[in-house]
């Protein structure tokens, strides 16, 4: 990996990310709004740094890789709010599965057809059908469908950033009346970031978009492992 | 004596590791590890972190696993996944042809799409529950989920 003369910024950049995230962090709980967001701050503000720099992305990643290898063990993790919600899941698994399942059929229709509207090459197009679900799924589904992961990641980001930012908007003007519709509505529109909103509308919501959004990721990365296997 | 003191041992070892957010990160990521080793070499399509959620799962629901034995450090991965991602989305800095129209077009679908995702699921799941309401003719749950 990298050289001696590169050890040294690679710890920057370590420091840099995990710093500016921290510090993001504690301004995002006295103003919590979309554009304080961790992610993006950090995202802008190091993206910046680094164009300001003129610094190569290969040095960068070999000071944060570690961090990125920590979404294996995130998404294994997921097994626990899966474990603790299994009451609900029971109860109401035709509802979830069914929200899922449509709820990425409208993702990869709609991402397919703006992509051909739009004449995307197939690279752009693969990396741009992923993005409804969570990002560990979605870059893992990526790979698995020949898109650029880092891209779908970036994608991914914006459609949760975006959907949580237009979410609480959009749910006021639609007559949704069941936390079931809400739930989904959060969880598989804008994932991470929705379900966050989800459970500022309460309990059930926040569980049910955080079983949806887990679920779309499983379904997506399925689906992609046995279609690409077929 | 020995006996008592070694589950007093065992006793204190079981506290703090419900209480150790970092042991039981070190722990999650061994199961990702090995999950990661065993779909490689069995040759499994699947990726190693998603075959670790489903091992974990079903460790968990046939009780030979305690959820309290992770609860701490999954919450501590979960809340910190926004940070997991940014190295990745970085990318963009090396892929210059994204700054250009190739990116609005892309940034539009996303803008485009993310809606009728959201619009489309929630209009389903939301017929879905009420249908299901009506077959089973009881208005009590019902009552319950509406604000």
């Amino acid at each position: 990996m990298p050289l001696m003369s590169n050890n040294g910024a690679a710890i920057f950049w370590a420091v840099v990310t995990v710093g500016v995230y921290l510090a993001a962090r504690v301004a995002y709980q006295r103003l919590p709004r979309w554009w304080t967001s961790p992610m993006l701050v950090t995202w802008l503000f190091c993206g910046a740094l680094l164009l300001g720099l003129q610094s190569d992305y290969k040095v960068y990643l070999g000071g944060t890789h570690w961090l990125v290898t920590l979404l294996g063990p995130a998404t294994v993790a997921f097994a626990i709010p899966i474990h603790a919600q299994r009451v609900l899941i029971r109860k109401h698994w035709i509802l979830i599965a069914v929200g899922v399942v449509v709820g990425s059929a409208i993702a990869f229709a709609s991402s397919w057809i703006l992509a051909w509207v739009f004449q995307l090459s197939p690279e752009m197009r693969a990396s741009l059908l992923p993005r409804s679900v969570s990002i560990p799924f979605a870059m893992a589904e990526s790979q698995r469908i020949g898109g650029l992961p880092e891209l779908t990641a970036t994608f991914t980001a914006i459609t949760a950033l975006f959907g949580a930012a237009i979410g609480d908007g959009l749910l006021s003007c639609l007559p949704f009346r069941t936390a079931f519709a809400r739930g989904a509505f959060f969880g598989m529109g804008a994932h991470g970031a929705g379900v966050a909103k989800a459970r500022e509308l309460g309990q059930e919501e926040g569980a049910i978009a955080g079983l949806i959004m887990i679920f779309a990721g499983l379904f997506n990365v399925l689906a992609a492992t046995a279609w690409m296997s077929l | 004596m020995k006996e008592i003191r070694s589950a007093y041992i065992y006793r204190i070892a079981r506290i703090s590791f419900c209480n150790s957010r970092w042991l039981q990160v070190a722990v999650l990521t061994l199961l990702w590890f090995a999950a990661d080793r065993l779909t490689r070499w069995s040759g499994l399509p699947l990726p190693g972190s998603v075959m670790g959620l489903f091992v974990l799962w079903a460790l968990l629901e046939t009780k030979v696993l305690s959820p309290m034995w992770f609860r701490r450090g999954a919450k501590g991965l979960l809340d910190h996944l926004l940070l997991f991602f940014v190295p990745a989305m970085l990318a963009l800095v090396d892929h210059p042809e994204l700054w250009s129209w190739v990116g609005v077009k892309l940034l539009l679908a996303v803008l485009i799409g993310t809606p009728l995702v959201m619009i489309g699921t929630a209009v389903v799941v939301e017929l879905g529950f009420r249908w299901n309401q009506n077959r089973e003719g009881s208005g009590v749950l019902y009552a319950s989920y509406v604000k």
